[in-house]
């Protein structure tokens, strides 16, 4: 039944006549377990903003999208747009939707109000039960921290969609079972389908302890509107993309509030390394080797199972004595329960490093808990666990981490350094011995690291020059003239023959000259060696006093002398060489 | 005669100052072995005292931060032992001792969270962990020295085995520059704090009107992102990111 609510006029000027806002809810009265289903339809446009809805505190609003239409019929259009919401009541009374408000090119339109009855669910009883909701917990008189069920049942006859489940359990711990899972379940004589949710719950506190009514919101698929089968039980149906044609019909169930009894647990027969463990427990312990050397290091595992608040469990730390250097890893959890219980694997390893040699025996680790089922205290341990430990070789110093690997060579179990206390300081004098005292250590470092590229660069320059030295033939021959012509000149003897003393001068400049312009033999005239010097860098005065200088001793040689050679002459060549070297 | 009397003056100054570092350092060695009996005599804080002293006097060794944690956690000071033991890892990273020392301290707090976020490029350069400052650079110059070497000697004998030594020595000292100046980076800019006072809140921006993300207790150790007046930016282990006063923060 839809109910056209009303109609307005636009509060401002712009063709107030072309555009219409109306208001519409498929029902005025409804249940805490119902929705209404909330329109506003704008029409004579399809680009209407989206309506700014009053406050409805005491209603949840879900908002479902817009459709629009356009028709043309007799030549005359027509356009519009709505918007859909669903309107989920919270409590019970008489409401008023007050006038929702479209603003359109400046003017804005207003719905009128409309009123709604939200009763309570009784008033109104669902006789046909499609849909209903129960909570079930599998003991109302826990202990604490003893472990129970709470088990939410959805039943429906009809397809249900878009579930959304708000359950709260204050004053537990909980810890979610099995994946929910869907059962068949008749309900006075009735067949219905059961979408089932456990939660394991541990109560933390002693006495009245409530689990409020859990709020569960679904649509159920009206497939009367749709033609469709409404049979959840079809499986031809089931999940078939033809469920989209039935109409959804959003409904609230709420379950009813339960209240438990949680019992403390009796300080009789407490024992004192009970550490708040409620269940049914079974420990065992196992060395991965027993027999090693002082030093070496075996790894104990311990592993508590069983069925309770296992998650919970922390182990005291158990009395090793001073045998032992004992390093813990942190522990490990495997749930391993099924859908109504917690059960479950904790395993503690510790790494053991024995300190002295002989027959070692690892301590028993106790347990205590408390059994619901006995409604009293257990206690249980391992086995008490003998060590051969045989003498170290070289004295070696303790392992203080556990390789990792097995005697096969795989990885197992790491163990980490996390010792029951500090380890102790070191006091060695060879632990501070401080290389790095010296401040400005970064520029010899600096220096350090720099050095070998310097060496290289100028070994490099060495190498070149020798390889040039044994290759380039000129270069070989210009390197080493003057130090020979300087040799040779030192060489000669003050009591010569002076022609033969001149064409030794004259010997030495030639050769010198040969080398370092690259000639080959000395038979060169002064015209010659003029030419080739004034190919080179020399200047003129050089060539001209090299000319010179050549000539003269010719003269000396040929000419009729008397007397010995010019003191000067000697020295006129040394003069000319240096002169020349400069420039070679 | 002058002359003979200007190189005994040289001498004696040269030999001063290479010898200068040796005299502090026997004075510094004595100040530890004098704390280290003061620790075995239970007086702690007269230990952490002469500890300080030596830092304090440029001696830079992780087994000396390493003995003031233990000083401070024998003095039921956490967030210090903290401190100084993560400075022990930094200068010894793979001392077991101090490793063991700090999870155990860590374990000691109420959040049992190592919360110090490690740089990205961590998971590359992993190496980067288990080896000091000073270790990276004694290996870079050893590389570096034999790279020359190899490149002199591939100048020398140009063979093929000489070009892939010399080659395989560059990508090694390529390989150790990076890794050093990676370490040197993040030993300089990458800053450690731990929790001071027994709970503090973290905030989402450098003032307290803004949101409290989330909060943290005495001793855990973070990072420190960003500094802006009196506040510290702080990352942790999960990429979560706020700022702390810095008066909370021990860094």
């Amino acid at each position: 039944m839809w109910i056209l609510a009303s109609i307005f006029l636009a509060t401002g000027t712009a063709r107030p006549a072309d555009i219409q806002v109306t208001a519409s809810v498929d029902k005025q009265e409804l249940t805490l377990e119902d929705s209404i289903y909330f329109s506003v339809m704008v029409e004579g446009t399809q680009n209407s903003p989206p309506p700014e809805l009053p406050i409805l505190d005491t209603f949840k609003i879900r908002p479902l999208g817009s459709s629009s239409s356009a028709q043309i019929i007799n030549g005359d259009q027509s356009s519009s747009i709505t918007y859909n919401f669903v309107l989920i009541p919270k409590e019970t009374g008489n409401f008023t939707i007050n006038p929702v408000t479209v603003e359109i090119d400046g003017s804005k339109y207003k719905t009128t109000p409309i009123t709604l009855i939200v009763r309570e669910v009784s008033a109104i009883p669902d006789t046909s039960q499609e849909v209903f909701a129960e909570m079930v917990v599998s003991n109302k008189k826990p202990y604490v921290q003893e472990q129970i069920t709470a088990t939410l049942r959805i039943y429906h006859r009809v397809r249900i969609r878009n579930l959304a489940i708000d359950t709260q359990f204050p004053g537990f711990r909980e810890q979610t079972l099995k994946d929910p899972a869907q059962y068949t379940r008749i309900v006075n004589g009735i067949r219905y389908l059961s979408y089932e949710i456990s939660t394991a719950l541990f109560p933390l506190r002693s006495g009245k302890t409530g689990i409020p009514a859990s709020v569960i919101e679904l649509d159920k698929v009206d497939s009367s509107r749709g033609g469709h089968s409404q049979d959840p039980f079809d499986p031809f149906d089931q999940g078939s993309v033809f469920n989209n044609f039935g109409r959804l019909q959003h409904k609230t169930l709420k379950t009813k509030a339960i209240t438990l009894n949680v019992l403390p647990l009796p300080q009789k027969n407490r024992p004192q390394n009970f550490s708040n463990l409620v269940g049914d427990f079974t420990i065992s312990s196992e060395l991965s080797r027993t027999e090693i050397e002082v030093g070496d290091t075996t790894t104990l595992t311990v592993a508590v199972t069983g069925q309770g608040n296992i998650k919970d469990l922390s182990l005291p730390s158990p009395r090793w004595g001073n045998n032992f250097k004992v390093y813990a890893d942190q522990s490990s959890f495997q749930q391993t329960g099924g859908t109504q219980t917690v059960s479950g694997k904790k395993v503690y390893t510790y790494a053991l490093v024995p300190l002295i040699s002989g027959k070692l025996q690892v301590p028993s680790i106790p347990l205590s808990y408390f059994d619901p089922t006995k409604g009293d205290y257990v206690s249980i341990q391992t086995r008490a666990l003998l060590l051969s430990i045989l003498p170290g070789k070289n004295g070696s110093k303790p392992k203080v981490v556990e390789p990792g690997l097995d005697s096969a060579g795989k990885t197992g179990n790491s163990i980490k350094n996390t010792g029951e206390d500090i380890l102790p300081i070191h006091t060695g004098p060879e632990f501070f011995e401080n290389r790095n005292f010296v401040t400005g250590s970064n520029i010899l470092y600096g220096i350090g690291l720099l050095l070998p590229a310097g060496l290289f660069i100028l070994y490099g320059q060495f190498h070149k020059r020798q390889q040039r030295l044994k290759y380039d033939i000129a270069f070989s021959r210009s390197h080493g003239a003057f130090k020979q012509a300087q040799k040779r000149l030192s060489d000669l003897s003050p009591d010569m023959d002076p022609k033969e003393m001149a064409r030794e001068l004259s010997l030495i400049v030639r050769e010198y000259l040969g080398n370092i312009l690259n000639l080959q033999g000395t038979a060169i005239t002064s015209t010659e060696v003029r030419e080739k010097l004034q190919k080179g860098n020399f200047s003129m005065s050089e060539v001209q006093a090299t000319q010179e200088l050549l000539e003269k001793h010719e003269t000396f040689q040929y000419a009729p002398v008397d007397g010995s050679l010019p003191e000067d002459m000697i020295q006129d060549v040394r003069n000319l060489l240096n002169q020349l070297e400069k420039k070679s | 005669m002058k002359t003979r009397g200007l190189y005994i003056k040289s001498f004696i100054v040269w030999m001063g100052i290479l010898l200068l570092p040796a005299t502090i350092l026997g004075q510094v060695s004595q100040k530890i072995s004098q704390a280290n009996q003061l620790y075995n005599q239970d007086r702690f804080s007269e230990a952490a005292e002469l500890y300080e002293q030596a830092i304090a006097e440029g001696m830079k060794n992780g087994h000396l931060h390493y003995n003031l944690g233990n000083t401070y956690f024998r003095m039921n000071k956490l967030p210090k032992a903290i401190l100084h033991y993560i400075k022990a890892q930094n200068l010894l990273p793979r001392n077991e001792d101090v490793e063991a020392n700090l999870e155990y301290a860590i374990r000691q707090t109420e959040d049992q969270l190592d919360g110090r976020n490690p740089h990205p490029l961590e998971t590359i350069l992993f190496w980067t962990r288990d080896l000091n400052l000073e270790e990276h650079k004694t290996g870079l110059f050893w590389i570096n020295f034999f790279f020359w070497i190899s490149v002199g000697i591939g100048l020398r004998y140009r063979t093929p085995a000489t070009q892939s030594a010399r080659n395989i020595f560059l990508a090694f000292l390529v390989l150790a520059a990076v890794s050093t100046g990676f370490r040197w980076h993040k030993d300089s800019h990458q800053s450690v704090g731990v929790i001071l006072p027994e709970q503090i809140d973290v905030y989402s921006d450098w003032n307290t009107s803004s949101v409290v993300l989330f909060q943290l207790h005495r001793g855990t150790p973070v990072s420190i992102s960003k500094e802006k007046g009196n506040w510290y930016e702080i990352e942790l282990l999960d990429a979560k990111k706020g700022w702390a006063l810095k008066s909370h923060i021990a860094g």
